[in-house]
């Protein structure tokens, strides 16, 4: 790996390493009880979407742009929406009412689960895109001797 | 009706969204695609609505849908519905004709912009959105789908970003529309926290019986909130600002499809829900006396339909950019239907309506026709255009068409729809006695006038006159471009020709089903749910014509007064509008020019169109510097502005209902 990067300090990299997990776990935990308990699709997608900013905080805005894809979040955008829309739409097709559970019917669990789902990941894929556009326009982080450097060779 | 019909009104919404999805996911690298996307979507959802006509405008059935199956319990409308009766219909038909015509024109219109695949997403879900709109049965959906709609409309305005002011436009769109939107949802939850229900129906019974002063607010409030979403009054700077700079095919899609869901809310909100437009022509007698209480809700909205109006056409003629005048005559349109809605009378509502649906097809056949000068020349500055129909005589055709129409000449359509509201103000004036609408009657009378001296200014500017050698090489649009503005046109002549037939067909379904409010809550909430809280039940109004007139007739005098001109300007000679080269020296010395005799022949004068008028507007000039000094493009102005309507509003409404 090529370090050309200016390091953050130690204790923002151990940092970030160690609640990544923890706050894509919990996240996702968020999105998956959406339709049982307090919290849903929206929130648990911004939940997920936040470990971007820890990525940043412990790696900088190399770190970010060497660990997303933004093309392929923006997609994944796109792709949790017409999710969306066929899980409601099978409603219809299954004969009965747009929206309408037709998973488990009857039952506690449905289709909102699968719609809280599709919405946590649009969340997701959406505030991602959104935070990466916003940490791109803050101040380059490269190394200020690697850029000397650089210009002396230019 | 067969069942599966039932799922058609969400299926149409559904289509414009998905549509704009898959166009967003498959549409980056490949234009084809997207487009067929795109195209599929709108014609999809044209032809489900289009299906919907025969059993809802014709047999007159009202479909309730409840999403998920969530009907209401005991009593209790809960769960979200979309209710689709002939006036929700007659919107949403207005709204996909409109959106498939300028989908097809963008097709053609955008093919020098790139990133086109965020237009043609964002487009899809403006249609959707507006579609959504009309149909729901929800007052909380109708406030998200205003909400899509409002943002979608500020990106589809700032889309040509290297347009001077296109982020300026766009700016003060969003922040005075969040204003109106704002109301919106304020009124929402005045509502939601008296009425513990938001379902159109449920409210429809329990309000008007409901004596408190916290829904009268949330009247004023909504009744703000949609009329800012059709620039009403003091909002119609924005929409000038926001159509100079937006595409031709955007432009469109704001002046004919979005003001009209301000225009189906206001008729929603006083007719359906709160009912306190007075549709009971005894009581309209009876108030003789007590005028200004009891009809309050139908002077305030005709007052504001007349200001608006007037002021505007007035604006109007100041304007040196084709698209600013055009988006000027277009609020002052919608002025029109807003101040016969607030007639209160079935001939009136069924005139606003037909002048609403009339609205969308001219003036959408006149931006289209700005759109094409703009795509051929690259200018929309009437100062600077001049001698165009040499170039391009079929856009010229169909601009005189739109013109003819929006002025209300015969056989054309304006001029049938006006003649409807001539009448409703004319036969009210006569019922009430009152002065009020006789006033009314003269200023949309003066009006028309003040619009046909305004397109007599966009022609002589625009195609007719000298011709500015820098467009000497103009040439016709594509007939991608001109197909759908024909598809306008025919529908110009065709209500125009047949009023009678769309009055049977289109405005006397809707207009019946806007006044019954029994009907509107039954459906969704069960039979003689309406009774049980003393709502009346319908009684049909005759709807009666005083005038008569034969547009056939008219017709066949224009075509023979076409065919003299023609047969006049064939005879003669054909250098009408020549192109004067900037420098003369080729030419034998005119005597006429001779320097030291008559002075030099300018290189370059066109006879401005804005001078046609000069004396009208020296006479006016006290009320246009005043109103010059209102417009000061500031958008904190217009956001105080929108406060003052709001709080106005507030007053108003407070003192007389």
């Amino acid at each position: 790996m090529k370090k050309t990067y200016k390091k953050t300090s130690i204790i923002s990299r151990c940092a970030s390493d160690l609640f990544l997990p923890l706050a894509c776990v919990f996240g996702c935990y968020v999105v998956l009880h959406g339709s049982t308990s307090p919290g849903g699709g929206f929130q648990g997608g911004v939940l997920v979407a936040s470990a971007i900013l820890l990525v940043y905080l412990g790696y900088g805005g190399w770190g970010v742009k060497h660990s997303f894809n933004e093309h392929m979040l923006h997609s994944s955008e796109t792709v949790a929406e017409i999710m969306y829309v066929v899980i409601a739409l099978v409603g219809v097709f299954t004969g009965l009412n747009f929206c309408v559970n037709f998973v488990f019917a009857g039952q506690q669990v449905d289709t909102s689960i699968l719609m809280n789902d599709a919405v946590g990941y649009h969340v997701m894929a959406g505030i991602t895109c959104l935070l990466i556009m916003m940490l791109s326009v803050l101040e380059d982080d490269r190394d200020e001797t690697t850029k000397d450097k650089e210009e002396d060779a230019a | 009706m067969y069942d599966f019909m039932y799922h058609f009104p969400v299926l149409a919404i559904m289509v414009l969204f998905l549509g704009a999805f898959i166009a967003s996911l498959v549409g980056r690298r490949n234009a084809v695609i997207r487009n067929a996307v795109v195209l599929i979507a709108m014609v999809t959802s044209l032809v489900l609505i289009l299906s919907l006509v025969k059993p809802i405008l014709l047999e007159g059935q009202t479909i309730t849908y409840w999403l998920s199956n969530w009907e209401p319990v005991g009593d209790w409308a809960i769960g979200i519905s979309l209710e689709v009766d002939a006036l929700s219909l007659f919107f949403a038909l207005i709204v996909v004709v409109a959106v498939f015509v300028s989908g097809v024109y963008s097709f053609f219109y955008m093919d020098r912009d790139d990133s086109l695949v965020n237009y043609y997403t964002l487009f899809s879900m403006l249609s959707g959105s507006v579609l959504g709109l009309v149909l729901s049965g929800d007052l909380f959906n109708m406030f998200v789908m205003i909400e899509i709609m409002t943002f979608t409309a500020v990106a589809l305005t700032a889309f040509r970003n290297t347009y001077e002011g296109a982020l300026e436009g766009a700016f003060k769109y969003l922040v005075v529309g969040s204003l109106g939107s704002t109301s919106v949802l304020i009124g929402i939850a005045l509502i939601y926290s008296q009425m513990h229900t938001l379902n159109l129906a449920q409210l429809a019974a329990m309000l008007p019986g409901y004596d408190s002063p916290v829904t009268i607010i949330a009247f004023a409030f909504l009744f703000v909130g949609f009329g800012s979403k059709a620039f009403l009054f003091p909002f119609h700077p924005l929409a000038a600002d926001a159509h100079a700079v937006a595409p031709a095919s955007i432009s469109l899609m704001i002046s004919g499809v979005l003001t009209k869901c301000g225009v189906y809310g206001i008729i929603r909100l006083a007719y359906t829900v709160y009912q306190n437009v007075d549709v009971n022509v005894m009581n309209a007698l009876k108030s003789v006396c007590n005028p200004m209480n009891a009809n309050f809700v139908q002077y305030f909205i005709t007052g504001v339909g007349v200001v608006t109006m007037f002021i505007c056409v007035t604006m109007a003629f100041n304007q040196h950019n084709f698209k600013r005048l055009l988006a000027f005559h277009s609020i002052s349109q919608v002025g029109y239907v807003i101040t016969v809605i607030g007639l209160g009378s079935a001939l009136g509502l069924s005139a606003g309506l037909f002048h609403a649906m009339n609205h969308t097809i001219f003036k959408g056949l006149l931006f289209l026709t700005a759109g094409a000068v703009q795509h051929a020349t690259g200018s929309l500055d009437l100062d600077e255009l001049g001698g165009l129909s040499k170039k391009m005589p079929g856009t010229c055709a169909l601009f005189l068409i739109g013109a003819a129409s929006i002025s209300g000449l015969p056989p054309f359509n304006g001029f049938a729809s006006k003649w409807m509201i001539y009448q409703a103000a004319f036969q009210k004036a006569g019922e009430t006695g009152n002065f009020f609408f006789v006033v009314v009657c003269v200023a949309a009378l003066i009006t028309s006038v003040l619009t046909l001296a305004s397109f007599i200014k966009v022609a002589q500017s625009v195609f007719f006159g000298q011709l500015n050698p820098k467009f000497a090489k103009t040439r016709e649009v594509s007939l991608g471009m001109r197909i759908p503005m024909w598809i306008l046109a025919i529908l110009c002549v065709v209500t125009g020709l047949f009023p009678d037939k769309v009055q049977q067909w289109l405005l006397a379904p809707a207009t019946s089903a806007a006044m019954n409010a029994a009907g509107y809550i039954d459906a969704a909430m069960g039979q003689g749910y309406a009774a049980s809280f003393s709502i009346p039940s319908f009684q049909p109004q005759s709807i009666f014509l005083s005038g008569a007139w034969q547009p056939v007739m008219w017709l066949l005098l224009l075509v023979s007064v076409t065919l003299a001109v023609c047969i006049v300007a064939l005879l003669g000679s054909d250098d009408k509008a020549p192109a004067i080269s900037e420098t003369n020296t080729d030419t034998p010395a005119d005597p006429k020019y001779e320097s030291f005799f008559s002075g030099e022949a300018s290189v370059y004068s066109q006879v401005g169109g804005s001078d046609l008028f000069w004396g009208f507007k020296h006479n006016w000039r006290h009320y246009f510097s005043f109103m010059h000094n209102w417009h000061s493009g500031v958008v904190n102005d217009y956001t105080l502005y929108g406060a003052a309507a709001i709080a106005v509003a507030l007053v108003l409404c407070v003192i007389f209902l």
